[in-house]
């Protein structure tokens, strides 16, 4: 699905001269995994709420790493102000490790803006968060995983959790192994379950049966990393944590809100995407380099619960977590 | 004040007293009144404000509950109710319980201080208490959210109040007094007095003076009409010699007879050549007692805020040293000048007169405290404070010796018990009234409203304290020379090193010092240490009068400054045997008790007992009071580290009975030396 995306966002400044030059519509060749959604309409809108006029030119890799290159040859043929990429799969495979970028290979020679990425410094999109080490910058939109442990224990104490994985999806593996470490220091495990691979590709069929054999193994958490495959089969996995009354906590906002999970600690896509643009504008009208803006996450989170699920599982949250927790 | 012997002074004194005693019996029972009236609209208006608190806490914390009911989770399936309602009751110090039942009051959650005794009681004394519906949003209510607020809090705040009130009584009956004392003593007690001088002169044949006639009052008017008398008795008396000597022409005889006639009547009436002169003015203690009160009140309005106010001048300033060490500058230079001027205002007193010493302090202290309202930063205002200090040190001796010297005989020991009185009299007042004209005006203008009232002190002395009054003693001596004749004085040293000294050790290093840190450690607050302090000023202020009062009666006064002194180290020494919050208080209140009963008879022993001027040796008794007053603190803290703070003032207890000895001692050898001679 290729297409061209014009925006009307620019209302013409007053003043002519400077004005002209600030009113040059930008070119932002957005790249995406697996098509427009909440965070692209939160980094569109902020410019169109700022009246910055901006042309947003849009591809779409359709979850296949292998369109990458092609993606990439044509940016780099185009020339635009700025590259805006979505997923930290996308990422990874456009930009190439900070420390092994092959400028036959992935983008060069323009700045970039990443969002929905889960830890860019792990995955060596960036060199740090504070110096990004090229002309590179973006958002995260996954609460610490420390953060994420705690809401956990706070709308139910556990010892024991599992999680499902895409072994391909280099943020799920970088995710659960940091949740793993943090676990065993509080004398907690964590049983980490890859999704078999068929040709490459993880075989959505075996989810069902892995979601019972964590519960056999004494799960009290289903636990769902940032992972573009598990999202895709949100609904399967979510309705197979159901069936076996396993509560299920995910890191993003899609197994919540659009599926049967119980809880989530998330950013919302919206919002994250909106913090994106905020940075692309830095960089577009402000003049500063890419390399001179921090990776950042948004400050505050959605603690998301499904009332439904909860129900179903009579597994209600804590009144103290009514406080802050939006039911959906 | 200046009462004459006998029947007049006696209906004098009843007079004073009585309108003393109805002046304070209005006051108090106006003040009592309108505090009664205060305190019951402030509990009228604190109930439902307490309520109204329960029931905003308890809409507050219900609200998690409420929303739970709305998303559908069961009243008997609500998780954690116990742990939010522990957060809750945490953060929140007012509440004594938070209590969750269901509709038939079966328990469910419960937290806060008194959800024990809650539980088992449902009755918690001390405790206001809102019972709310917990509902899903536009649902039947399903149980119920108790509420108690503790009045723990309100009843502190009621406390500090009626402490206010008393404090505010306090200053306001001592104010009244003093102002009460100065218009009695000009208006009815002075002018009686001259009319009963004049009846007594008459009386006695005396024709050579005449009525000072003051006022156009009733007193006034009998001096006028006496004076005339006067005249007219002179002028007859001078007609009867001019015929007595026509009619010693007449022959031998009647010449003796007329110079006989004229020779009794001489013998009865004396008249002075050219006319009788008018009655050299009076001096009088209370005359120096009002502006010696005012000015002390004028010091005083800065004292709540001096350390603040050079905080934030050296925090403007170059920052060489921490602003809390800086500030420490202008109460340094204050009480150094105080100190080093003190012998320099005795000689300048003694040189110059009380009333010209007045002069010279005030005009001295008015420009300090000019200097001090313009100040711009900190050694601008340290050296204002050398000029106060400077001012308090020559004002203050002034006002002591005119006291001195005015007081009558017989009643040396209670008008100088009264210089005590009215200097804590006004640091009371000024401390009290100070704080709140500098929280509502700010500190320049507190500043000038000491400028006002040096004005004021100013305009009175030279109203009200005879000129004149230099001491020949003093004529020509130097400070140093003063210094050489005073501690060759043994009787002035042994009461300057064996009690003037150890008191003021004892005034620092124990009631502001050691008792603080004690009654702290103790558990009480802030506030209550203050009043436990304040304790020692209640205490002093009537053993002052008691003090003076049996030195000038009974004679006692070596007695009185041993024995208090062995008191005070006895009430020290004691504080071990019960528990601290106990004893500790009733050290500092004997402490008062001692060092005011010893007060009186300590500046009339050097006013009159020691030799010497007078105003020479109370400035250096009061200088010695000051080098105790820097040692005490420093004594304690020395102490302090070598012990704990139980046995810092044990030690300080023992020296100060030992010195009390010690001067019993000294005291008995000095009588027996006496009367051997």
């Amino acid at each position: 699905m290729m297409h061209r995306r014009p925006l009307l966002a620019a209302v013409a400044l007053a003043a002519p001269g400077v004005a002209r030059a600030q009113n040059r519509p930008r070119r932002i060749l957005m790249l995406l995994f697996r098509g427009w959604e909440e965070a692209c309409d939160g980094f569109r809108d902020y410019f169109a709420v700022r009246h910055r006029p901006v042309d947003l030119i849009v591809r779409n890799a359709q979850e296949d790493l292998k369109r990458v290159p092609d993606m990439v040859r044509e940016a780099q043929a185009m020339q635009p102000d700025l590259v805006y990429l979505w997923g930290t799969t996308l990422a990874m495979a456009a930009l190439g490790p900070w420390d092994a970028h092959d400028p036959a290979r992935h983008l060069t020679g323009m700045p970039v803006v990443f969002n929905i990425v889960t830890d860019p410094v792990r995955n060596r999109v960036v060199r740090t968060r504070t110096e990004p080490g090229r002309p590179v910058t973006g958002t995260e939109y996954i609460a610490p995983v420390a953060v994420q442990l705690g809401a956990m224990a706070s709308y139910r104490p556990f010892r024991r959790a599992a999680a499902l994985y895409n072994p391909r999806e280099g943020n799920s593996v970088v995710t659960l192994e940091e949740m793993n470490e943090l676990l065993a220091t509080r004398g907690a495990m964590l049983d980490r379950l890859p999704v078999p691979l068929a040709e490459g590709r993880p075989q959505a069929e075996a989810i069902p049966g892995l979601v019972a054999r964590a519960r056999e193994g004494g799960a009290e958490w289903l636990y769902i990393p940032p992972d573009t495959f598990l999202n895709e089969h949100r609904a399967a996995l979510t309705a197979a944590a159901l069936r076996e009354g396993l509560p299920s906590f995910s890191a993003s906002e899609r197994f919540v809100a659009f599926a049967d999970a119980l809880a989530g600690l998330v950013s919302r896509y919206y919002s994250v995407g909106a913090f994106t643009a905020f940075k692309a504008e830095q960089i577009l009208f402000g003049g500063v380099a890419p390399g001179a803006i921090p990776v950042e996450t948004l400050s505050r989170f959605s603690y998301l619960v499904r009332m439904d699920t909860a129900r179903r599982l009579r597994a209600y949250p804590p009144v103290s977590l009514l406080r802050i927790a939006e039911a959906v | 004040m200046s009462l004459p012997e006998d029947g007049t002074a006696r209906i004098l004194a009843r007079l004073v007293r009585n309108l003393s005693l109805i002046a304070i019996a209005v006051l108090l029972g106006t003040v009592v009144a309108v505090s009664f009236a205060a305190l019951g609209a402030f509990e009228r208006e604190v109930r439902p404000a307490l309520e109204r608190e329960a029931t905003v806490i308890g809409t507050v914390v219900a609200n998690p509950f409420e929303r739970a009911l709305g998303l559908g989770i069961p009243f008997d399936a609500l998780v954690g109710a116990e742990e939010y309602l522990d957060g809750v009751a945490t953060s929140q110090p007012a509440v004594a319980y938070l209590v969750l039942t269901d509709l038939d009051g079966r328990i469910l959650a419960a937290s806060g201080p008194a959800a024990a005794t809650f539980r088992t009681q449902r009755e918690v004394s001390g405790v206001t208490e809102a019972t709310l519906p917990v509902a899903a949003p536009g649902g039947r209510p399903q149980g119920w959210l108790l509420v108690g607020v503790s009045r723990a809090a309100v009843d502190g705040i009621v406390e500090d109040t009626r402490w206010d009130l008393l404090i505010v009584l306090l200053v306001g009956v001592m104010v009244a007094m003093e102002l009460l004392r100065y218009a009695l003593d000009r208006s009815v007690i002075g002018p009686l007095s001259m009319i009963d001088r004049m009846a007594r002169r008459l009386a006695a044949g005396d024709c050579s003076v005449l009525a000072d006639p003051g006022a156009a009052d009733e007193a006034g008017r009998v001096a006028l009409a006496l004076n005339a008398l006067l005249r007219r008795l002179a002028d007859r008396c001078a007609q009867l010699e001019w015929l007595a000597t026509e009619a010693a022409a007449v022959g031998a005889r009647a010449a003796r007879e007329a110079a006989a006639l004229i020779a009794g009547l001489r013998e009865r009436l004396r008249l002075r050549e050219g006319g009788a002169v008018a009655e050299p003015a009076q001096p009088s203690a209370s005359a120096a007692r009002l502006p010696l009160f005012l000015f002390v009140v004028a010091e005083q309005l800065s004292t709540s805020f001096i350390p603040l106010f050079g905080r934030d001048l050296a925090r403007h300033g170059p920052a060489f040293a921490s602003p809390d060490l800086l500030a420490a500058l202008p109460i340094a230079t204050f009480v150094a000048a105080v100190a080093l001027a003190t012998p320099w205002g005795g000689t300048v007193t003694a040189r110059r007169g009380p009333r010209a010493a007045v002069l010279i302090g005030g005009a001295v202290a008015g420009l300090g405290y000019l200097g001090a309202a313009l100040a711009q930063d900190l050694p601008q205002f340290a050296l204002a404070r050398v000029f106060c200090g400077i001012g308090y040190a020559v004002l203050t001796i002034a006002c002591q010796t005119q006291m001195a010297v005015a007081a009558q005989q017989g009643r040396l020991a209670r008008t100088l018990g009264g210089f005590t009185g009215t200097v804590m009299t006004g640091a009371v007042c000024g401390t009290a009234i100070g704080a709140v004209i500098a929280d509502r005006l700010g500190y320049a203008a507190t500043f000038l409203a000491s400028v006002a009232l040096v004005v004021v002190v100013m305009g009175l002395a030279l109203r009200a304290i005879p000129r004149g009054m230099t001491d020949p003693k003093a004529a020509g001596q130097g400070v140093v020379a003063g210094a050489r004749a005073a501690f060759g004085n043994a009787r002035f040293t042994a009461l300057l090193l064996l009690a003037a000294i150890p008191a003021k050790v004892v005034l620092a290093g124990f009631i502001f010092y050691l008792a603080p840190i004690a009654l702290r450690d103790a558990g009480l607050s802030q506030a209550a240490v203050g009043r436990n302090v304040m304790l020692y000023g209640l205490c002093m202020l009537p053993a002052i009068a008691l003090g003076g009062w049996l030195t000038d009666r009974a004679r006692i006064g070596d007695g009185l400054i041993w024995g208090a002194a062995v008191l005070n180290g006895a009430a020290m020494l004691a504080i071990p045997l019960l528990r601290e919050d106990v004893s500790l208080p009733i050290a500092i209140g004997l402490t008062g008790v001692a060092q005011g009963l010893a007060s009186a008879p300590m500046l009339a022993e050097v006013a009159a007992g020691a030799g010497g001027s007078t105003a020479l040796l109370l400035s250096f008794l009061r200088l010695g009071e000051r080098v105790g007053s820097v040692v005490g603190p420093f004594a304690a803290a020395w102490l302090l580290a070598r012990s704990d703070v139980g046995s810092a003032v044990a030690v300080l207890g023992a020296a100060t009975a030992l010195a009390g000895l010690g001067y019993a001692l000294a005291a008995r050898g000095r009588r027996r030396q006496e009367a051997a001679a």
